[in-house]
C-alpha cells in the first residue's frame, strides 16, 4: 500500500510539469507543434528527393496513385517541400541545431526516389524505381527492391540489400565503415566488381568466371555476366548470399 | 591582414614562396585565425600526400573506370570540359603522378559540385527543379576550367569546406560534433593506410583508386555537414 501510494506520488509529480504545459499552450491558444504530413497525388513513375538531416527515414510502397511523406516523432522542425509536376521534394531546414526527426513515406512503386541524410537509419521496401542514396551516419537497408539502378554511399554504417537487379543498372554500394551485404536470387546474371580494403570478400557460393581476383579485389561475372554491381568496403565485409 | 587575403597566398606560403614581410604578415594572421589555420593544415597534409606519391603509370583499368565514370554520370553539356581533358589525356601522355592523377579526379568532383550534383545527383531528374537556394547554403567553387585546375584548388576546396564546417560546428548539439570528428578521423586514417601501402606498392591500382574515392568521401562528407 505504502509503495502503491510512492507510485502515484512520483506519477504526479512527473505529470504536473506536463498538464502545466498543456493548460498554458491551451490558455494562449497555441496548438502543439505541427508536423508534417502530406499527401502528393501523383502519376506513374514520380520522382521523389528527400532530404532528412538528423533522424531515420523509413520508405514503403502501396498501390495508390500518392506519395505521402510524414514526419514523425521529430520536434518542432521546419519542414519544406516543392512540387514540379510528377517531382516531389521534401527537406529540413536547421538541421543539426535541432532533434531527430524521423520521416515514413509511402509511395507508388515505380516512384524513384533520391535520399540524402546526414544521421541516421534508412529502410526502404518494395520500390522499383530507380534509388539513390547519399547518407553520411546510419545504417542503410534495402529490402524486396527490385529498381533498374541502386546508388548507396555511407560513411559509416552498414549496408543491406535483398532484392533483384531490376534494369541495366549500376548497383553501387559502398560504406567506408560498415559491411555491404548483399543477397540475390541463385540465377541473377551480373559482372561483380568488388573492393574491399581491410576485411575480406565472401562469394556466397555463386560460381563467377573471374577476371582478376585479389584479395581486396575480386571482379568476375555470374550467369554470363549482366548488369554492373560494384561493391566497396574500406573498413569493412562484403557479403554475397544466394537466395 | 584578412582571411581572404591570408587565404589567397595560403598555398605560395606553404611553398615558401612569399617575400619575408608577407609571410610574417600570413603568420601573425595564422597564430590568432583558427580557421585559417585549418586551411593551411588541410592543404599541408594533402600536398604532404601528393608529394610523397611515387610516379605511376595507372592501369588501363584504372583509366577505364574513371573514362566510363565521366561518361555515365556527367553526359554532355557542362561536363564536356572534363571529357575534353580526358580525350586529351588519353591521347597525349599517359604516365602521371599521383597529384595529377589526383587533380584529373577532382577537378571532375569539383565540376560536379558547382553543378550541384553533391545533393541531387541524377542524370534521370532532369525534370525535377533546382530546390530553393536556402535549403542548401553551399559557396560552390566558380567552375574553373578542368584542365586549368590546379591540386591547391582542391586543397582550397576541401579547405573552405573545411572551414565553414569549423565556424559551424559549435552550434551543433554535442553527439553531431563526435559523430562527425570521428568520421572525420576515420578517413583521415583510411587515406594514410592507403598511402601507406602505395609506398609499399607503387603498382597498386585498387588502393590508388580507393585513395581518391576516400578523398571523394572526405569532400562529400564536408559537403554534407558545411550546409548545417
Ligand atoms: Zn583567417
Amino acid at each position: 500500500m505504502e509503495a502503491m501510494r510512492r507510485r502515484i506520488a512520483r506519477l504526479t509529480l512527473a505529470l504536473t510539469p506536463m498538464m502545466a504545459a498543456a493548460s498554458l499552450a491551451g490558455s494562449s491558444g497555441a496548438e502543439p507543434a505541427p508536423r508534417f504530413n502530406k499527401t502528393y497525388p501523383v502519376s506513374t513513375a514520380a520522382h521523389l528527393a528527400i532530404l532528412n538531416v538528423n533522424g531515420d527515414v523509413k520508405v514503403t510502397t502501396s498501390n495508390k496513385s500518392e506519395i505521402v511523406v510524414a514526419v514523425v516523432d521529430g520536434p518542432a522542425i521546419t519542414v519544406q517541400d516543392h512540387v514540379a509536376g510528377n517531382s516531389i521534394e521534401v527537406w529540413v531546414k536547421h538541421g543539426l541545431r535541432v532533434g531527430r526527426a524521423n520521416f515514413e513515406i509511402s509511395m507508388p512503386a515505380d516512384t524513384s526516389i533520391n535520399l540524402k541524410n546526414i544521421m541516421g537509419r534508412i529502410s526502404i521496401w518494395g520500390v522499383n524505381g530507380d534509388v539513390n542514396v547519399n547518407a553520411l551516419n546510419g545504417d542503410v537497408r534495402l529490402v524486396a527492391v527490385r529498381s533498374p539502378s541502386v546508388d548507396v554511399k555511407v560513411i559509416s554504417g552498414d549496408i543491406f540489400f535483398d532484392g533483384e537487379l531490376g534494369g541495366e543498372g549500376p548497383f553501387c554500394l559502398q560504406s567506408m565503415k560498415g559491411d555491404v551485404d548483399v543477397t540475390l536470387p541463385a540465377s541473377t546474371p551480373f559482372n561483380l566488381n568488388a573492393r574491399a580494403l581491410k576485411e575480406h570478400i565472401s562469394l556466397g557460393g555463386f560460381p563467377f568466371s573471374f577476371s582478376s581476383q585479389q584479395s581486396k579485389a575480386i571482379t568476375g561475372s555470374h550467369s554470363r555476366g549482366g548488369p554492373k554491381l560494384n561493391l566497396t568496403a574500406y573498413d569493412g565485409r562484403i557479403i554475397l548470399h544466394r537466395k | 591582414m584578412s582571411c581572404v587575403q591570408c587565404r589567397e597566398v595560403m598555398s605560395e606560403y606553404i611553398d615558401g614562396e612569399l617575400e619575408l614581410g608577407v609571410e610574417t604578415q600570413v603568420e601573425r594572421h595564422l597564430a590568432q585565425c583558427q580557421a585559417c589555420q585549418a586551411v593551411r593544415d588541410d592543404i599541408v597534409q594533402i600536398v604532404h600526400f601528393s608529394r610523397n606519391l611515387p610516379e605511376h603509370s595507372p592501369g588501363t583499368g584504372l583509366w577505364l573506370r574513371i573514362q566510363s565514370e565521366i561518361e555515365s554520370e556527367h553526359r554532355g553539356g557542362f561536363y564536356s570540359k572534363a571529357a575534353s581533358l580526358w580525350r586529351r589525356l588519353t591521347t597525349g601522355r599517359l604516365t602521371l603522378s599521383f597529384p595529377q592523377i589526383a587533380v584529373f579526379t577532382s577537378s571532375i568532383f569539383l565540376i560536379t559540385l558547382s553543378a550541384g550534383f553533391f545533393g541531387w545527383n541524377g542524370s534521370r531528374q532532369e525534370s525535377v527543379a533546382s530546390p530553393p537556394v536556402e535549403a542548401r547554403p553551399v559557396e560552390t567553387l566558380q567552375a574553373a576550367p578542368a584542365d586549368e585546375t590546379r591540386i591547391e584548388d582542391i586543397m582550397q576546396r576541401l579547405g573552405e569546406l573545411k572551414t565553414n564546417v569549423e565556424l559551424r560546428k559549435s552550434a551543433w548539439n554535442p553527439e553531431v560534433r563526435e559523430l562527425f570528428e570521428r568520421d572525420v578521423l576515420h578517413i583521415d586514417q583510411t587515406l594514410a593506410e592507403c598511402h601507406h601501402a602505395l609506398l609499399d606498392n607503387p603498382k597498386d591500382d585498387v588502393c590508388r583508386e580507393m585513395m581518391l574515392n576516400a578523398c571523394r568521401e572526405k569532400m562529400r562528407l564536408l559537403e554534407g555537414f558545411s550546409d548545417y
